[in-house]
């Protein structure tokens, strides 16, 4: 269980300061602004190779903080405690 | 027979006698020249002493206990949140330090001195950008690091019997941590800091009783002013570092007196 | 040791091995017997838990060894030391990446719309805004007790103060929150409320109606508390189930 822990903190925290980077670079206007790091695109974001390669890489990096930390703290726990469930029912009877 | 001083214990012919690397006789010398003046040997056995007595019969801990070896590295990132928060001091120490040798506390002038020497800073100064910078990310993770500190420890049941005291302790540094950030978010002297500190003397002139005292001992007076500026300053760079950098060390040395609550 | 040695060369234990061993030396317990008062029950304590620490040391469960656990070199050296850079990296990678802005110079004459502390003390900054939580005393004639700042500045106080006393109320040896079901969900309220407390201080930065962020500030510590202890006392009931069963496969229930 304490794998699956580190594993998913791992994921959640280092993705997730990749995208907080790079959302603070593409989808923040100003320090006052109340919609810091949702907000559409600023302007130039699509002009060139290494900003679309960035804009690419914030929303791969926001999914895979989510899923990975979902992965490891929900779906893989979960498929262990069925596994053992249905090893104990098989044993049972 | 020569007036040269006969040493019992001939050190240098032992030395010769040993074949030493070049390292070993450097060490060995210093060595031998120092205990000749200062006795260390005396000192370093009382060590010795100290460390057999104390260690040589412990409990098991509960890692060992438990089998816990393997699992206490996953959980290590929780557990280490405390010497993050002292390396974020430390960076953030140094960085001051270096931010200080540019930094006016004066609110004379239009723009004032303190916010002309923070532009300074950012615009002017060599490297002067990322300094500031440094400065306000350790911080701001220093801050971060002492609360999730201070979640861990409750959540692992860490202050239980024997370690109140430390618990207590580890409250009173966090509140001086904050304010460390608060006297700290006031030296730029712009227009948030100008507000949070009109905040804090309303704060602490609504302090029953001793109200208009703290707000006098804290702010100068009732209105923010040039004593305000130059107060949060020798508070920041003067008063807090010492009380703070002894609290940590007393704080530190508790847990290595007592001993990490493991997990179990 | 030698046999032309002294006999009482052997270590002596009774605290006159220091001075010069003549007949006026008091030992150490007659030291103790002409004390009176604190220093004397200073002495009985000492020797009573020197006796503890002996009993402790002759229990079966302790270990004789020559280090306490992890050796300092290489393993914990290495470990700080890789630790430590890769914290110091991260810090330098934040200021690198996202370096802090300064606003408009200080003018007290025009308020601004926003303002904040850092985000570190809006928990603070948001127990300030408790007005309507203020009670009104019927006999004054509704009139408030103390002045809302004042409620606000006490509620630090007691927010700071229940903290502190958290180890005088939570005794006992259960460590993980799997054991003290109650006490986790009394943090996890803690948690969430700091979190909404904070969120009510940015009231007129959240897109969302105020009285219902009020609202909330208050009740989703209650739900998320509530939710914490139902998880932690079914799964706490799990472990006693695994722990019961191996008894009841020897003992079936009749």
């Amino acid at each position: 269980m304490a794998d699956e822990f580190i594993k998913g903190l791992g994921i959640l925290t280092g993705s997730g300061l990749a995208w907080l980077v790079l959302a603070s670079w593409y989808r923040t206007s100003s320090f006052e602004s109340t919609q810091q790091l949702i907000e559409p695109l600023s302007s130039g974001a699509t002009e060139g190779l290494f900003n679309i390669i960035a804009v690419t890489l914030m929303d791969v990096f926001l999914w895979f903080a989510l899923l990975g930390a979902l992965t490891f703290w929900v779906l893989i726990p979960a498929g262990h405690q069925i596994m053992s469930a249905l090893e104990e029912r098989r044993n049972a009877q | 027979m020569s007036l040269e001083r006969k040493d019992d214990y001939d050190h240098k012919a032992w030395m010769k006698k040993k074949d030493l690397t070049p390292v070993e006789a450097t060490f060995l010398t210093t060595l031998i020249w120092l205990d000749k003046r200062l006795r260390i040997v005396d000192y370093l056995e009382l060590l010795e002493t100290l460390y057999y007595r104390v260690n040589l019969q412990m409990p098991k801990s509960h890692t060992e206990q438990y089998n816990l070896d393997n699992k206490f590295w996953y959980w290590y990132p929780l557990y280490t949140l405390g010497l993050f928060s002292t390396l974020a001091y430390v960076v953030a120490a140094i960085s001051g330090a270096l931010l200080g040798f540019y930094y006016s506390p004066a609110t004379t002038g239009d723009p004032t001195t303190a916010y002309s020497s923070i532009e300074f800073i950012m615009r002017d100064l060599q490297f002067g950008f990322m300094l500031r910078s440094v400065h306000r990310w350790a911080a701001q993770v220093m801050v971060a690091a002492v609360f999730l500190h201070m979640l861990r420890v409750y959540f692992t049941g860490s202050y239980k019997e024997p370690r109140e005291l430390n618990w207590l302790l580890g409250i009173v540094l966090i509140s001086l941590t904050m304010v460390f950030g608060y006297t700290g978010y006031l030296l730029p002297w712009d227009q948030l800091a100008y507000w949070a500190g009109q905040i804090g003397v309303e704060m602490s002139l609504s302090v029953p009783l001793a109200g208009e005292w703290v707000a006098q001992l804290l702010f100068g007076g009732f209105s923010l002013s040039q004593s305000t500026l130059q107060r949060m300053y020798i508070i920041h760079v003067f008063l807090l570092p010492f009380v703070v950098t002894t609290l940590i060390a007393i704080h530190i040395g508790i847990v290595w007196v007592q001993g990490i609550a493991e997990p179990h | 040791m030698s046999d032309n040695e002294p006999e009482n060369e052997e270590i002596r234990s009774d605290g006159a091995g220091i001075v010069a061993p003549d007949d006026e030396t008091p030992t150490w317990s007659e030291r103790k017997a002409r004390k009176t008062g604190l220093s004397r029950l200073t002495y009985e304590y000492f020797e009573r838990a020197r006796r503890e620490d002996q009993d402790l040391r002759t229990e079966s469960d302790y270990v004789e060894r020559d280090v306490l656990a992890f050796p300092t070199w290489p393993h914990e050296t290495v470990r700080n030391l890789s630790i430590a850079s890769f914290f110091v990296g991260m810090i330098l990678f934040l200021s690198a990446t996202m370096p802090p802005h300064i606003g408009n110079p200080a003018n007290p004459s025009s308020t601004p719309a926003i303002i904040l502390p850092d985000w570190y003390l809006y928990w603070s900054f948001g127990l300030l805004k408790l007005n309507p939580l203020n009670p009104e005393l019927a006999i004054l004639g509704g009139q408030k007790l103390m002045a809302d700042r004042t409620y606000g500045v006490l509620a630090n106080g007691v927010v700071v103060g229940f903290i502190a006393i958290v180890p005088f109320l939570n005794k006992g040896s259960a460590r993980r929150p799997v054991e003290q079901p109650f006490w986790s969900a009394v943090g996890v309220f803690g948690v969430v409320f700091a979190m909404t407390i904070s969120l009510l201080a940015i009231k007129n930065l959240m897109p969302m109606n105020v009285d219902l962020l009020f609202d909330l500030t208050f009740l989703l510590p209650f739900v998320f508390g509530t939710i914490t202890y139902a998880v932690l006392k079914t799964m706490r009931e799990g472990y006693m189930y695994n722990l019961n069963r191996r008894y009841y496969r020897l003992r079936p229930p009749k």
